[in-house]
C-alpha cells in the first residue's frame, strides 16, 4: 500500500526528510476510525464518508487522519445489493421524460410510477436504483478490521512507499534475501558486503502506474522482513534534494507488518472470474496490462481452478489435455506441426507452452523443421 | 566512427561526445535527450565526424485526403505550421476546426504520427475521425490497449510511461489540448521522443502556473492564433453573455457569513496577503501543519460550496429551463454531486467521469438527435469531446478559469442562424462573483 502525494507527512530539515511516523501516541485515533468504519458495515459508502469527515475535527493533523482512512478503505469491500440495472432505469426514465421539463413532485412522481410498472417493481426501489452504480451510492459489503496498532504499521508502511516514489536513487542494504527489483522501476546493482547485501537502484523519472508502485511496494515489503535492513534514499522535492534513511534499528518496531503486503494483494479489483481469459496466459504480462503483482495473478488463476499452473505460464486445464495429447501422438514433431496445432486450437505462445512442458527446439535454417524433442518429463 | 542509437527517451553517443550530450557513467557513453536528435545529427555533420545513426525507427506514411476542404483560417494556420518546419502550436477557439487542421498536418508530414490526447474519450474519438479519414488502422497505446501502427493515438499518461519504447518511432508529435504537455509530469514527453515535427492544438495555452512558457521549447512557438470574437458570425454562430446574480435565501446567506467571516478573520490576523493563486496555494500547504490554517481553510470551502451550490439557483435554474425549454440546454456545474443533484431532481441525464462509456455515447447521441434537450454535467465534457451542438450553456458553477470558460461557451459556438447564449447563475455578494469576473478577464 503506498501513499498519494497529497497525503505524506514529513518534515525536511537540513536537506533530510524526516517521516512523519504514526507511533503509540495515535493508538486512540486508530481504534476510533476503525469503529467507524465497522459501525458503518452495511451502510452506503456516503454515510461512512460523512463520519469520517466529521473524524476530521479530532484534533488530529487531518493527512493523518485521511492517511489512516485510506489505509482502512483498503481493507472494504463495496458493492450493491440492487438487482436492477441502473444504467437501463436511467435511460428508461429520461426516455419516458423526453423533452419535457419537470418542475414538479408530482411530475417527477409519475414518471417513475410508469417506468416502475415497465420493471414490475415499486417505485422506491426505482428511486434506490437510479443512481447505485456510483462509488458513494455503493455499500460497505465487508470489512475486515485490524488491530490498532496493525493499523498503525500498515499506515507507516504506506507512508514510506509514498516518500519513495518521489526517490531518485536508493541503496538497500539488507542481511537475508530480497529479489532484485524489476526493471519497471528502474537500474539496478546487487553487491555482497559481508553478511550484507546492498541494492543500488537508479529509479526511472517516469509517472508511477499502478504496477510500478506494486514493485515498489514489494520491493520494500520484502526488506522491511529482513533480519536488519536500511533504505538510504535521495528525494527529489520542490527542485532540491533530500535524503532519507529508515533503518530496522530506527524504525523496525513501526514499520515490520507481515500485513503490508498481503493487504494490497487482498484487495485487487481484478474480477478475473467474470473475465474472458485466453487459454494460455503469461502470467508476467497479464500482471503488467493489470497493474498487479504476479504474485496476485498466480493466486486469482489458482483460485479460479480451471487453469493449470505451469511456472510463469498459466494454460487452460482443457486446451492442455488437447495440447499433451497432440505432442504425445507423434514421434517426429518439428515445429511446423507444433504451430499448426496451436494455430487451430486458437492458442498462443506455442514456444513458451512447449519450454513450460519439458520440450526443447533444435532450430534449422528453415524454421518450420526445427525439430522438437522432449528433455524432460 | 561514433555510433548513434536510441535508448531509454536519450540518444546514445558511443565513440564520441555529441552536442547537448552528458557522460554516463554506468554505460560509458554520452547521453543527449531525444528531442535533440535533429541539433545532434546537424552538430556532426558540421564537425565532420563519421556517425551511424541507428537512432530512428520511423516509417513513412503517404496517403491524400480529398473529401477534406480547409476554410481560409484554417489554410494559413496549416502554412503557418509548415513555414515554421512544421513546428508551432495553433491556438482556435472550440468548434473552429482544429481536428481537421491536424489531419490535413499529418497528410502533409508523410510520416508515422503519434496523436496524445489527455482522456481515454478522446483516444476513441481520434482513432474514429483518422481511420474514416485515412482508412487506414489505427493503433491505440493505453486504457488496456497496446497496438502501435503508423498512426496511433495515446493519452498524456501513456506517452510518458512509454516514451522509452515509442520514442523513436515517430516523426510528427500531435499534442492534443497542448496546455497539459507543459505540466511536471507530462514535459518528458516533449523531450524524450525524437520527432522532428510537433503540432500543439489548444483553445487557450495559458496555464495558471506559468508552465505555459515552456512550449517553444518543447513544441514551438505559437504560429497562429485565433479567438472566439475573430470567428464570431462567419464560423462560429453570433453568442450573448448574461451574468444573473442571484440572492442567497436567508439560512444560506447567514452561513454563508459565519463562515467566509471566520476564514477572514484568520487572513487578517496572520497579516496574509491574497493576490495571485500562488499565495492560495502558500495557504494549503502552511494548513497541512497549521491546525488554525486547516480550519480557515475549510470555512473558506464550506463558504464557497455554498455560494457555488445554492438552493436559490437551482429554484432559478428551474425557471430558466422552463422559459427556454425549445432550447438544447448543457447545464454545467462545478461539483459533480450537483450534477446529480439536479439529474435525480429533475430528471435531466447526466455526464461525469463516472458515467460508463456506452451510456455517455447514448445520451450524447439522442441530444444529437432531439430525443433529449437538456444534458447536466461537471467538467468532463468541457476539453475536446465532440458534443452534439447546443443552443445555451448554463453555468451553474464555475471556477475562476478563464480556460474552462472559454471551453463551456465553445460548446453552444457551432456555427448555426440562431443566436447562442451562455448565462451564468452568480451568488450575489459572495466570493463567487470575483471568480466570475476573473474568468472572463482574458
Amino acid at each position: 500500500m503506498t501513499l498519494p502525494v497529497d497525503l505524506l507527512r514529513f518534515r525536511r530539515r537540513k536537506g533530510i526528510v524526516i517521516p512523519l511516523y504514526a507511533d503509540e501516541t495515535k493508538l486512540s485515533l486508530a481504534k476510533t476510525l476503525i469503529s467507524v468504519f465497522k459501525d458503518n458495515l452495511g451502510k452506503k459508502y456516503r454515510d461512512l464518508k460523512d463520519s469520517l469527515d466529521s473524524c476530521e475535527n479530532l484534533g488530529y493533523n487531518y493527512k493523518l487522519v485521511r492517511g489512516l482512512r485510506f489505509v482502512l478503505e483498503k481493507r472494504c469491500i463495496l458493492g450493491s445489493k440492487i438487482s436492477l440495472n441502473p444504467v437501463e432505469i436511467r435511460r428508461a426514465i429520461f426516455e419516458r421524460v423526453g423533452n419535457r421539463v419537470i418542475t414538479s413532485k408530482k411530475m417527477r412522481q409519475e414518471i417513475f410510477s410508469k417506468v416502475s410498472s415497465k420493471f414490475g417493481v415499486d417505485s422506491l426501489e426505482i428511486e434506490d436504483a437510479l443512481y447505485a452504480d456510483l462509488s458513494e451510492e455503493q455499500r460497505i459489503l465487508e470489512f475486515t478490521s485490524p488491530e490498532p496498532m496493525e493499523l498503525l504499521k500498515e499506515y507507516n508502511f504506506a507512508l514510506i512507499t509514498g516518500i519513495l516514489t518521489q526517490s531518485y536513487q536508493m541503496e538497500l542494504i539488507f542481511k537475508g534475501m530480497v529479489e532484485r527489483p524489476s526493471l519497471k522501476l528502474g537500474e539496478s546493482i546487487v553487491f555482497s558486503e559481508g553478511d550484507f547485501k546492498k541494492i543500488i537502484l537508479k529509479m526511472y523519472s517516469t509517472k508511477y502506474s499502478k504496477s510500478r508502485i506494486s514493485e515498489l511496494e514489494k520491493v520494500i515489503a520484502q526488506l522491511v522482513l529482513q533480519d536488519d535492513w536500511r533504505i538510504k534514499a535521495e528525494i527529489r522535492q520542490s527542485s532540491r534534494n533530500y535524503f532519507l534513511e529508515v533503518s530496522k534499528e530506527k524504525h523496525g518496531r513501526l514499520l515490520n507488518s507481515k500485513k503490508c503486503y498481503q493487504v494490497s494483494q487482498e484487495t485487487p479489483k481484478l474480477p478475473l472470474r467474470e473475465k474472458q481469459l485466453p487459454d494460455v496466459i503469461i502470467v508476467e504480462e497479464l500482471a503488467t496490462s493489470q497493474g498487479i503483482t504476479e504474485a496476485i495473478v498466480r493466486e486469482l488463476l489458482r483460485r479460479r481452478g480451471d487453469f493449470a499452473d505451469l511456472g510463469n505460464i498459466f494454460v487452460s486445464k482443457s486446451k492442455l489435455d488437447l495440447i499433451i495429447k497432440i505432442l504425445e501422438r507423434q514421434e517426429k514433431l518439428t515445429l511446423r506441426t507444433v504451430l499448426e496445432a496451436f494455430k487451430k486450437m486458437k492458442c498462443q505462445h506455442p514456444i513458451q507452452v512447449l519450454e513450460a512442458l519439458g520440450y526443447s527446439i533444435e532450430w534449422a535454417e528453415n524454421r518450420g523443421e526445427s525439430k522438437v524433442y522432449r528433455i524432460k518429463r | 566512427m561514433i555510433e548513434l542509437s536510441f535508448k531509454d527517451g536519450s540518444i546514445i553517443a558511443e565513440g564520441g561526445d555529441i552536442i547537448y550530450g552528458k557522460y554516463d557513467y554506468h554505460l560509458g557513453v554520452f547521453r543527449a535527450p531525444a528531442f535533440r536528435y535533429k541539433e545532434v545529427i546537424e552538430n556532426l555533420q558540421k564537425r565532420g565526424v563519421n556517425y551511424i545513426d541507428k537512432v530512428s525507427e520511423v516509417s513513412e506514411f503517404h496517403k491524400r485526403i480529398n473529401e477534406l476542404e480547409l476554410w481560409d483560417y484554417q489554410k494559413e494556420a496549416l502554412e503557418a505550421w509548415k513555414n515554421a518546419s512544421r513546428r508551432g502550436v495553433i491556438v482556435l477557439p472550440t468548434g473552429a476546426g482544429k481536428t481537421m487542421i491536424a489531419l490535413k498536418a499529418i497528410e502533409d508530414a508523410g510520416t508515422s504520427t503519434l496523436i496524445i490526447v489527455p482522456t481515454l474519450v478522446l483516444v476513441e474519438q481520434w482513432k474514429e475521425r483518422l481511420e474514416k479519414t485515412f482508412k487506414e488502422r489505427v493503433g491505440i497505446v493505453g486504457g488496456g490497449k497496446d497496438n502501435v501502427e503508423v498512426l496511433t493515438v495515446t493519452t498524456y499518461d501513456s506517452a510518458s510511461l512509454r516514451a522509452r519504447e515509442l520514442g523513436n518511432k515517430f516523426n510528427l508529435l500531435i499534442f492534443d489540448e497542448v496546455h497539459h504537455l507543459p505540466a511536471p509530469t507530462f514535459k518528458k514527453i516533449g523531450e524524450e521522443y525524437i520527432a522532428l515535427y510537433r503540432l500543439g492544438l489548444s483553445a487557450t495555452v495559458k496555464r495558471e502556473d506559468g508552465f505555459h512558457l515552456l512550449l517553444p521549447e518543447l513544441v514551438g512557438d505559437i504560429v497562429y492564433e485565433m479567438h472566439v470574437e475573430d470567428l464570431t458570425g462567419t464560423h462560429l454562430a453570433n453568442y450573448t453573455i448574461e451574468t444573473i446574480y442571484v440572492p442567497l435565501k436567508r439560512v444560506e446567506r447567514e452561513q454563508y457569513e459565519k463562515h467566509y467571516n471566520a476564514y477572514q478573520r484568520f487572513i487578517r490576523k496572520r497579516g496574509i496577503k491574497m493576490k495571485s493563486a500562488k499565495d492560495f496555494q502558500r495557504l494549503i500547504m502552511r494548513s497541512g501543519l497549521d491546525p488554525e490554517a486547516r480550519r480557515a481553510l475549510l470555512s473558506r470551502n464550506k463558504a464557497m460550496e455554498i455560494a457555488l451550490n445554492s438552493e436559490a439557483k437551482i429554484s432559478y435554474l428551474k425557471n430558466l429551463i422552463l422559459e427556454n425549454s425549445e432550447e438544447k440546454t448543457i447545464i454545467f456545474t462545478q461539483y459533480n454531486s450537483m450534477v446529480y443533484r439536479i439529474s435525480r431532481d429533475m430528471l435531466i441525464p447526466a455526464i461525469t467521469h463516472q458515467t460508463p462509456h456506452e451510456e455517455r455515447e447514448d445520451i450524447l447521441q439522442k441530444f444529437s438527435s432531439g430525443e433529449y434537450r437538456r444534458i447536466v454535467t461537471s467538467k468532463v465534457l468541457e476539453e475536446g469531446v465532440d458534443v452534439p451542438d447546443a443552443s445555451l450553456a448554463v453555468i451553474l458553477s464555475g471556477t475562476g478559469s478563464s480556460r474552462s470558460f472559454i471551453q463551456r461557451l465553445g460548446r453552444v459556438l457551432r456555427k448555426k442562424e440562431k443566436k447562442a447564449k451562455l448565462i451564468e447563475l452568480v451568488s450575489v455578494g459572495t466570493i463567487e462573483t470575483r471568480l466570475s469576473k476573473r474568468r472572463k478577464q482574458d
